[in-house]
Order: structure tokens, then sequence, then C-alpha cells
């Protein structure tokens, strides 16, 4: 932009326009700095799949985006941790068998789209592979739901059970007790024993 | 008798450069020139007589001319610039590869490409057409002579079909629309539109929405990017990206526009002024690129991106009726820089005299 350029070019009101301009203070709010937050994106592809919650092996470190050998490292290592891992842990036992169809179809489709939307951005990705990854995350917390649900209920059951065995416990020794008093008699008085 | 064939990249329903070369082929069927256009990717709606750029290749005569659009780097340049055959050459400009190194390599690369193919077009093209003054400057860098400047065939009958009638429910619902038309891209910087509405709503109109219509193909990052700023400003509500879009809906916006902003730092011509003028819907622009030279005497052209003073001044460009009233007037005299009639004799000015005497005089 040219150097002492008036700050408004407008034919029907420039005088009025430039005072509005010149009348308003500057924005107290740092619209460059709140747009390169935004700008996140990292390479890490460890950081993007243990976000996913897959985990990776050992090298999984920082790769640089813009190199095709990185690229190939990154693919074979992404195959290399759906392979080991094959699916998310939580995935491995959810409530439903549809549930768990939906899983492994979201997450195949979630490790897809960070690779190439991360590392392969020269790849178009389209707006199904988004859907995806936040169908994912719902599944998922869908998942961790029941899990805490299931995990307070066995919480529950324990405790019941672990109260049912301190009473049969409670019981058993009473019994115990009993026969123990039963048979000191017995041994006190053998004729009564006999007789009885 | 010579033929024309148009060669282009990719031919689609409702991109500029299409529209163009649609255009120029209505145009040389009027005055009776026999003509064709092969293109690599062929995405118009509907049966078409696009030809395959192979199969277009061998078809191709010694004899015929040929235009060449040319907005993209890619191999079809360099066998244009080896053609023995009479051509001319229409720049429709190619975005500085700067703009895409941090989302997308390959747009970089391909813009980085286009620009050396144009160079070397420079010598062996029988005319060179652009659409701005600000591509003309450009080209008679890389040495084309006298390139001829002719503005961009705009389609204004396709805008006076209907609009999509839901959309235009929707959004004529009592509340401000903001505007802008244009791919999600970094030269067009969508963030700085965001920042001055951003503004213009916490000083001046609460409930205001912005609509940024435009898809994000190949700069899906950039979009991504767009999507958290707009977040973390707390607009989620009031800003619409609508991703790819029907004509339609992008007639119900204009319609409903109060005020169209763009922040783009990079523009060849910018034809989403020319549809704003055409629906008398006030613009404020930056001044950078060819987009001056195409808002004319009409619009509000700031010499810098200040977001605040942004905001103030559209605040009045859209609650002034006065003012709304006498620009109305401007952007309908403007239009007539882009009459249909007008820029086809143009054309047709430059492409005459390399046809033979016979097809001039058609």
């Amino acid at each position: 932009m040219a150097e002492g350029k008036p700050f408004i070019k407008n034919a029907v009101w420039q005088e009025r326009l430039e005072k509005i301009a010149q009348e308003t203070k500057p924005s107290e709010i740092d619209y460059k700095k709140i747009f390169e937050e935004t700008d996140n994106f990292s390479g890490n592809a460890a950081a993007i799949l243990e976000e996913l919650g897959v985990q990776t092996g050992e090298g999984m470190g920082e790769y640089d985006c813009t190199s095709d050998k990185s690229l190939e490292k990154v693919s074979d290592y992404l195959a290399h941790a759906i392979q080991i891992e094959n699916i998310i842990a939580t995935t491995h036992n959810p409530p439903t068998s549809a549930l768990r169809r939906k899983l492994k179809t979201a997450f195949l489709k979630v490790v897809c789209w960070p690779s190439r939307r991360y590392l392969y951005p020269q790849i178009a990705y389209n707006e199904d592979m988004v859907r995806a990854s936040r169908e994912m995350l719902i599944l998922l917390a869908k998942v961790n739901r029941s899990e805490r649900v299931a995990a307070e209920k066995a919480k529950k059951d324990l405790k019941e059970v672990q109260k049912q065995m301190i009473r049969l416990q409670t019981r058993i020794e009473e019994l115990e007790g009993k026969l123990a008093d039963s048979e000191k008699k017995t041994q006190a008085n053998p004729e009564t024993e006999e007789k009885a | 008798m010579r033929k024309v064939w148009q060669f282009l990249s990719t031919i689609s329903d409702g991109d500029a450069v299409s529209n163009e070369c649609l255009a120029i082929a209505s145009l040389l069927s009027e005055k009776g020139v026999t003509n064709k256009i092969g293109a690599r990717y062929n995405h118009l709606r509907g049966t078409n007589d696009v030809k395959k750029f192979e199969k277009a290749k061998r078809e191709l005569a010694p004899e015929d001319l040929v235009l060449f659009h040319l907005s993209v780097g890619e191999e079809m340049n360099d066998w244009f610039s080896d053609l023995p055959n009479k051509k001319v050459i229409i720049y429709h400009n190619i975005t500085p590869a700067s703009f895409f190194r941090r989302y997308n390599s390959k747009l970089a690369e391909s813009a980085e490409q286009g620009r050396r193919q144009l160079a070397r077009m420079a010598s062996c093209v029988d005319a060179a057409v652009t659409v701005s003054s600000f591509n003309a400057r450009e080209l008679e860098e890389m040495g084309f002579p006298k390139p001829s400047v002719i503005p961009i065939l705009v389609p204004f009958s396709d805008y006076r079909t209907a609009p999509d009638k839901q959309r235009m429910a929707e959004l004529n619902d009592g509340r401000t629309n903001i505007l802008f038309v244009g791919r999600l891209a970094p030269n067009k910087c969508q963030e700085d539109i965001v920042s001055v509405f951003s503004e213009y709503v916490k000083h001046y109109d609460p409930t205001a929405r912005l609509i940024l219509a435009g898809s994000s193909s190949g700069t899906e990052y950039y979009a991504e990017r767009v999507k958290k700023y707009v977040e973390a400003l707390g607009l989620s509500e009031q800003v619409i990206l609508t991703g790819h879009t029907s004509f339609a809906e992008i007639l119900a916006f204009y319609q409903s526009a109060k005020a169209f902003v763009i922040m783009s730092e990079h523009e060849g011509f910018c034809v989403p002024i020319v549809e704003a003028f055409f629906f008398g819907v006030p613009v404020l622009a930056c001044d950078f690129a060819a987009i001056g030279e195409t808002m004319g005497n009409a619009g509000v052209l700031l010499s810098e991106k200040d977001p605040a003073k942004a905001a103030a001044v559209l605040a009045e460009m859209v609650r002034n009726e006065d003012w709304r009233e006498q620009e109305k007037a401007r952007m309908k005299q403007e239009l007539g820089r882009f009459d249909e009639e007008k820029v086809k004799e143009r054309i047709w000015e430059v492409l005459s005299p390399l046809l033979g005497d016979k097809e001039a005089d058609a």
C-alpha cells in the first residue's frame, strides 16, 4: 500500500467517510494474534494419533510435512499403528455390536482424515472426513460413558457381593461357633449325647 | 477457412474462466466462425461439445487459430508454447505461490510452474488479452508486447434467474446480511473480513450475519483456520461458511445482502465486485491488486486494513440510505464498462485480424 494515500476512496462521500474512520478508536482486540493461534498444525503424527487414542511405536516424532520421504515414513507408521493396535482400545468391548461396527468405520475414516489433512495437505479431504472425526469423538464419549456406567454398576455389585460375603462369613462364623459350643457340650456330657 | 480452438485446463459451470470461454464460443458462432473447445477436465453439467484435450490435440489443424486461457500451471501450457499455429493467450492471472505454500504445496508448485510457463509464452504468441490493467502490467514485465485489456465477459442474464426460495426466506429475517463470495483461499483473506465483522457486531449491529460463500477445495487447512478463528471470536452463530453452494443460493445471498466486503490481497479482476454492483449491493474493499480498477468510481476503497475503521465505515454504508441511493447510481454507471455487447466487440477487434479476411468480414 502506497504511503500518504487517504484511508478511504469513495466518489460520493469521501470526506464524510474519512471523518468517520478518523474518529474511530483502534480495536482493543489483537485479531492478528488470534488468527495466528489457529495455526496449530505441528506435523506431529504421534500427537495426532495420541489424540485419537492410538498408541504409537517409537520413532513417531516430528515430521516435516513437505518432505515426500517423511510422508512415506509417516504413512508406514500410520499403517503399522493401525495394524498393531487394530482399533482404539475402547472399541474392543463396546456395549453393542452395532456401535462396534460404527466405531470401526469411524476410526478408519478418522485415521485417514488427519493423515490427509495434516500430513498430506496437498490431497483434498472432504467434509465427510471432518464429520467422521466428530462422529468418532461422540461415539468415543458414548463408549466411555457406557463403560463408566458399567464400571459403576460393577462396583456397586461388588460392594453388594462383598456385603453378602461378610454376611455369609458372619453366618459361617456364627454356625462354626454354635458347632464348637455343641462339640464342647458333647465332650462335657457324653451320656446326654448318647441318650439323645 | 480458419477454425478457432479454445483450450483451457478445466471447464465447469459458474467459474469466471469457463464463462469467458463459453461466451467467446458464442461470439464466434454468432460471427459465423467454426469454433471448438478442448479441456483436460470437463465438469460441465449435461451434454456439451467440449472435447477431451487429447482428442482436441489430434483434431487441431496447423491453420487453426488457438485461444488459450491461462490461470494455472500445467503441462498444457508448454504444449501451447510449442504449437506452430497462430495463437492468442487470454491471461486470467495466476495467484502467487506464496499464498499457498503454507496450505497446499501442490497449488504453490502449480502457481510457480504457471508463471514460468507464462514467461516462456511471451515470445511465441500473436496476441495477448487480459482482463485488467493489473494483469497487463504483469504480462508487460514478462515481455509480452502490448497486451489488450478487455474486461471479463460477465453472464448478466444468468443473474436474472430465480434465487433459492428457502435461502431467501432464511436470510430475510430482519437481520443485516454482510456478504463475500469467493473460494476460501489465503489470497482472499476471509479472516480479515471476519475481523471487520467482529468489530461491526461489537459496536454497531449485534445481530448481524456474515455469509462467506465459497468452496474450500484444495485449501481445506486454511478453511479450518478460518472456522477456528470464527469460533475463537465467539461468532459461530453469526458467520455462515457455506462451502460449495448452488448458483440459486448465491443469487439469494446477493439479493439479501446489505453490503459486500472484500479484503483480498490478490485478485486479477474479481468478478464478485461486478456481481455485487449488478445486485446493487455496496462494496467495501481494500485496495490490492486489480480490485481498485474493477471497482472504478463505485464502492468504498480502503488503503489499509484496520478492522475498527473498516467496521465504522461499513456501519455508515449499511445505515445511511441517502448514501446508498447515490451509491446505487454509481454502481449502475460502472456496470456499463462490463456491457456484454461492448466486451464482445472488443474481443472481436482483437481476434478478427488473426482470422483472415473472410471471417473478419462476417
